[in-house]
């Protein structure tokens, strides 16, 4: 499948977030950022997790260690909201 | 506290109870007691929770008024006495009047909000404060992401077609390309939740699940499947038909094809997802059956086979 890259520095400036920002999710592994050419880059896949989390930052002033414990609670409560429905079907 | 204006019933909001503060809060600690009250209660914080939407709605209603020092000013002047439709009346035709002579409320913008859903917001504040139109200072969260799962037969899979569906009373029609792999996700943006406060609508992830067919195993684009051949074929070659997803082909058989032989059909396997006339290939294991019911005849001749073997 075509991947599509996009200049970190245009996610930026688009979405006014702070460039050390997103270094920061990608040291902490929650967003992956690519260097080329001395060129930091994300994949079109990522934007939607950044998104995300600028909000969590920005708006609920989460810093970037409470958006990884975010993200992993609400991973595991998506697994058991779905285990719950699975569950539920079972039932009928 | 419920009151009655022009024949409706609307209950009064404690904005302070909302959030949690006393009537002499800062504006910081309201800004710190929203702050906190959003995290608990932000749809990101609580999938598929309506209940925590609704709260967080309140919750936003209520830092709306409490942090505009001229709605708050406003609300504590007439909030409380919601009850005294009357005087509520006088209040407001008062303010109406003071709007075109610059009184304290003329700045008062009743205008709020072009793609804000004023019905989101309580009766209470649509009254008190007018329904929001233009600007506004509220913050826009994106609704929620839905998840669907769809399940194809490798048949449907092997074409591109449409399918259509309905998830959460609406009803979605998608192309669905040939070659869609078991538990691969699409996203179709905008399809899922309504945004809050005028807020980007989420996305829809549908996955699709193919199932198991008797005939074929897929292995990324190829296709694996099994033909029975008689052991004369077998011994001294021939023609075969082979089913393949798109009907049936004529394949040549070698003499002396032993059990288990696999036989490579190029490009007749499975089409390579969004790569049009690309196909993976066909291989099929040639399975021979042996005769049974051999006749006394057959075992003899089988016999007269074997000693010229030996």
């Amino acid at each position: 499948m075509k991947t599509t890259w996009i200049r970190a520095a245009d996610v930026c400036k688009s979405h006014q977030i702070d460039i050390q920002f997103i270094r920061e999710l990608s040291a902490n592994g929650l967003i992956e950022l690519f260097v080329e050419e001395e060129e930091e880059f994300l994949e079109e896949e990522q934007l939607k997790p950044l998104e995300q989390f600028a909000a969590w930052h920005y708006e609920l002033e989460l810093n970037v260690q409470g958006i990884e414990v975010a993200r992993h609670l609400l991973t595991k409560i998506e697994y058991l909201q779905t285990e719950i429905a699975r569950l539920h079907q079972r039932l009928r | 506290m419920l009151s009655e204006n022009n024949g409706q019933i609307m209950a009064f909001v404690d904005y302070y109870n909302v959030l949690g503060v006393d009537k002499n809060a800062s504006a910081e600690d309201i800004k710190k007691a929203y702050r906190k009250l959003a995290r608990k209660y932000h749809p990101d914080m609580n999938p598929n929770d309506d209940a925590a939407k609704q709260k967080f709605q309140e919750i936003n209603e209520a830092n709306e008024v409490l942090t505009d020092p001229e709605k708050r000013q406003k609300y504590d002047q007439y909030g409380e006495h919601w009850k005294h439709g009357e005087a509520y009346e006088q209040a407001q035709q008062q303010q109406h009047r003071d709007t075109s002579s610059g009184s304290p409320f003329g700045g008062f913008d009743f205008g709020y909000s072009g793609n804000y859903d004023s019905g989101e917001f309580s009766d209470f504040f649509e009254q008190m404060f007018g329904s929001r139109r233009g600007g506004g200072r509220q913050t826009k969260f994106r609704g929620d992401d839905y998840n669907a799962t769809l399940r194809l037969s490798l048949q449907e899979a092997y074409t591109t077609h449409q399918q259509t569906f309905t998830i959460n009373g609406k009803t979605i029609r998608i192309t669905i390309p040939a070659g869609v792999e078991d538990g691969q996700k699409i996203r179709l943006k905008g399809q899922g939740g309504e945004g809050i406060n005028g807020g980007p609508a989420g996305d829809l992830y549908i996955q699709f699940v193919i199932d198991p067919d008797p005939g074929f195993q897929r292995v990324g684009n190829d296709l694996y499947s099994e033909k029975n051949i008689d052991l004369y074929t077998a011994l001294l070659g021939g023609d075969i038909v082979v089913d393949t997803l798109d009907g049936k082909i004529k394949v040549k058989v070698k003499p002396e094809t032993q059990n288990g032989t696999k036989i490579r059909l190029k490009g007749k396997g499975f089409p390579v997802y969004k790569k049009e006339g690309a196909f993976g290939d066909l291989y099929v294991t040639l399975a021979v059956s042996l005769p049974t019911g051999l006749s006394e005849k057959e075992k003899e001749l089988i016999k007269q086979l074997s000693n010229l073997r030996t």
